[in-house]
């Protein structure tokens, strides 16, 4: 490890996990509490609401600058924090220095950058690599008792072009925990999501999800990972209004789910997304 | 112009463009191409690094020191005899180019975006003259009455079928050597076309071609084309009009040969156009040449918000990587500029001018993005297209000139209020949550959502089953947890 473990974090869960997929978040702090040197769960500060990504793609500067300045305050007293999304960490890592700078804030805005980290980023470097709890026959990897589903992978934009590492980080990660990945063909381009985009421009929108399903489809795996939950709400929308064959999952979940101990995370079995 | 209506709006548009085959079937072969020879052209590099921050600072320079150098490229192209005209909107442009051709019939033109921009053929077609376009491309877009979709290929959204249906409608019918059904081949059909403009160049009074740089040092024009027939224009013809926006200058030889060097990678990927012209002054007393400097909107861009955008050298590599544009094809954009650059663009350039339906039409390009930031990416002048696109929503925002805009408005409004209020957004949420799990009716999605109908028209609304948020759920534990030691 190249860097000593903050003792603590917290989780920013991101609007759209914190209240359509659950179960995300609670992976997420499963996978935390597991990187933790004294298996500490992390913070999950209860005045959060979203991290103004929302506000800033609509134009709305000065809503999202305040909606910056909630998040920062609300996460000073953390070494990290963690976020199980390429585009909200990109927002927090990329965009709040942006929008505040020039103000008194734009100090804090750096620090508030540079600590942030998308989950795999963080899980990479801190995730212990060998699990000596446990007297597992494989080794060092954290391969668990079950056996893997084959897996596609989805590289969000954010995490591409905002997080760069994430894409490298993700896929060392499920090596690591014995998945095996079938790669998509053109896998930079986008899935078509955008947020409010795929609302206001459903045609073009769907078209580019159809385009992206159609590769993911052609890798031979059936299920659909990835970091970021918006882009698996829209495949996974239009997969299952077409029908298709595939199941979409949120990494930290099948992280989770390959941890056979602490299947207590996720009290009921997990769906896939939309399911 | 047929394929560009005066009012759809871009959402319309595209979504008329996703339903239209050919279209379709043009794009995604000529889409491919265009990606895997602009890799190809920089993989083969050992500093395209190097190369693309030369080009950049060659463009920040040009476009910082603007004026000075559009001064010093006037003295300079003076002093060869060249004739200078500014011209400050489309309209005087028009006006410049109109009584520079008055009394003359036939006009040949190669690739100028910038008459496009100003709509030179439709005034010129308003005089006696005939005017023919001698790129290729622009000769289809020409004869199929419409406008181009691609800055660089002009004729990209049609296939070979359509083209071969246009040039026997248009040349007679005559040009086919075999059955009238075949479609020919692309070669044959070159030839065809070579054939007829060939001879429009020959007796051709007057050239008209646009410019890729103006080389203030120089005072000369640079051109690059691939088909030789910019030179044709400018040769041939005993006059020669260079169109050119403000914008497209430099400082010198070596800014310009910076700028070279990435232009036909990022746009073909070829290291270098088949021809690179220069035009000045000629020194021949029976030939005259006049460039008319267009602004049109592009010195209100100069050093606020939107100055970097003065930086593009119109490769079209941010179109061809765009993954909108590679679906609805440029026309969807209801102007001559289109793909990201486009959706910075019209919209600043629309506002210089007096059309108040373009003006419309193109208001709301920038928010026709998932900002999956790929055009940033391969911009080879690094002009930050999505914060651009930022920019001018959040001008939207602050003043909404559509219900769409007020309504965007009014929806940030009331998120900042419930973000203001945690306590209050929590109750929202649970609520809301309720609400979903109510109307899937135990199943883990909604196939129809009021106020997000564009997602449920196509697309199943994943909802959350225990109709508990994250932090919810996590609070409960917790009580659990202390209640239990």
């Amino acid at each position: 490890m190249t860097e000593e473990t903050p003792s603590k974090v917290a989780v920013l869960a991101t609007c759209l996990a914190d209240a359509l997929r659950p179960q995300t978040v609670l992976a997420t702090c499963t996978l935390l509490t597991r990187a933790n040197p004294d298996n500490k769960p992390p913070a999950l500060p209860k005045r959060q609401t979203c991290c103004g990504q929302i506000l800033y793609n609509a134009g709305d500067r000065k809503g999202a600058a305040l909606q910056a300045l909630r998040v920062i305050d609300l996460f000073e007293p953390f070494q990290a924090v963690v976020v199980p999304s390429g585009s909200c960490a990109g927002m927090l890592k990329r965009h709040y220095p942006h929008l505040l700078a020039g103000t008194p804030h734009a100090r804090r805005a750096e620090a508030c950058a540079k600590k942030s980290w998308e989950l795999t980023e963080f899980l990479h470097l801190h995730l212990p690599r060998k699990d000596s709890s446990r007297n597992s026959s494989q080794g060092s990897s954290h391969a668990s008792l079950k056996d893997p589903p084959p897996l596609t992978w989805h590289d969000s934009c954010s995490c591409l072009r905002e997080c760069n590492g994430s894409a490298a980080c993700a896929r060392s990660l499920l090596a690591r925990y014995g998945f095996r990945l079938h790669e998509a063909r053109e896998r930079e381009v986008c899935c078509g999501f955008g947020g409010k985009f795929s609302v206001a421009n459903s045609a073009v929108s769907t078209s580019m999800a159809d385009d992206k399903l159609a590769r993911l489809e052609q890798s031979g795996a059936k299920v659909v990972s990835s970091c970021d939950l918006g882009c698996l709400l829209h495949l996974a929308g239009r997969a299952r209004r077409r029908t298709l064959p595939l199941s979409f999952f949120h990494i930290a979940e099948l992280l989770v789910e390959q941890e056979s101990p602490h299947r207590d995370a996720l009290p009921q079995e997990l769906l896939p997304i939309g399911a | 112009m047929r394929s560009v209506s005066s009012t759809k709006s871009f959402h319309d548009a595209a979504a008329e463009a996703l339903q239209n085959p050919s279209l379709r079937a043009a794009l995604d072969k000529a889409g491919a191409g265009f990606l895997t020879t602009r890799s190809r052209a920089f993989a083969s590099l050992e500093n395209a690094r190097a190369l693309t921050d030369a080009a950049q600072q060659a463009r920040t320079r040009a476009v910082d020191g603007m004026a000075d150098l559009l001064l010093l490229f006037e003295e300079r192209a003076r002093a060869q005899g060249v004739s200078v005209h500014w011209a400050e909107t489309a309209e005087q442009a028009r006006e410049t180019v109109l009584a520079l051709c008055a009394g003359k019939r036939r006009i040949v033109k190669g690739k100028s975006m910038a008459s496009e921009e100003i709509e030179l053929n439709k005034a010129l077609s308003r005089t006696s003259a005939e005017v023919i376009e001698t790129d290729l491309g622009e000769y289809i877009v020409q004869l199929a009455e419409e406008i181009p979709s691609h800055i660089i290929a002009p004729a990209v959204h049609k296939t070979r079928a359509q083209i071969d249906a246009l040039f026997r409608h248009h040349h007679g019918g005559k040009g086919g050597e075999s059955s009238q059904n075949r479609v020919r081949s692309s070669q044959a059909l070159v030839e065809e076309a070579r054939r007829v403009i060939r001879q429009k160049f020959l007796h051709a009074e007057i050239g008209i071609t646009g410019a890729n740089m103006l080389i203030a040092e120089r005072g000369a024009a640079l051109l690059l084309t691939n088909e030789g027939n910019g030179d044709l224009s400018a040769v041939m013809a005993q006059r020669h009009i260079v169109l050119a926006g403000i914008e497209r200058i430099v400082a010198n030889d070596r800014d310009a040969a910076a700028v070279l060097r990435v232009l036909a990678r990022s746009a073909t990927g070829q290291s270098l156009g088949t021809y690179v012209s220069l035009y000045g002054g000629t020194g021949d007393a029976h030939k005259d040449t006049h460039v008319v400097l267009l602004d049109n909107g592009r010195s209100a861009m100069h050093g606020g918000a939107w100055h970097d955008m003065l930086r593009c050298i119109r490769c079209g590599a941010c179109l061809n990587h765009c993954p909108v544009y590679t679906k609805v094809g440029g026309h969807a954009y209801g102007w001559v500029y289109s793909g990201p650059m486009g959706k910075v663009l019209s919209p600043l350039l629309a506002e210089a001018g007096t059309d108040a339906r373009l003006k419309r039409r193109v208001a709301a390009l920038p928010h026709a993005s998932s900002f999956c930031g790929r055009c940033v990416e391969v911009c080879p002048v690094g002009i930050p297209l999505t914060s651009l696109m930022r920019k001018l929503r959040n001008r939207h925002f602050e003043r909404p000139e559509s219900i769409g805009g007020w309504k965007t408005k009014l929806g940030c409004l009331c998120l900042r209020f419930l973000f203001a209020y945690p306590r209050l957004y929590r109750v929202f949420l649970a609520l809301a949550l309720r609400l979903l799990k109510t109307a899937a009716r135990g199943k883990g999605h909604v196939a129809f959502l009021p106020g997000l109908g564009g997602w449920t028209k196509t697309r199943d609304f994943p909802i959350n089953r225990r109709a508990r948020s994250a932090l919810a759920l996590c609070e409960r534990a917790n009580r659990n947890a202390s209640h239990t030691p």
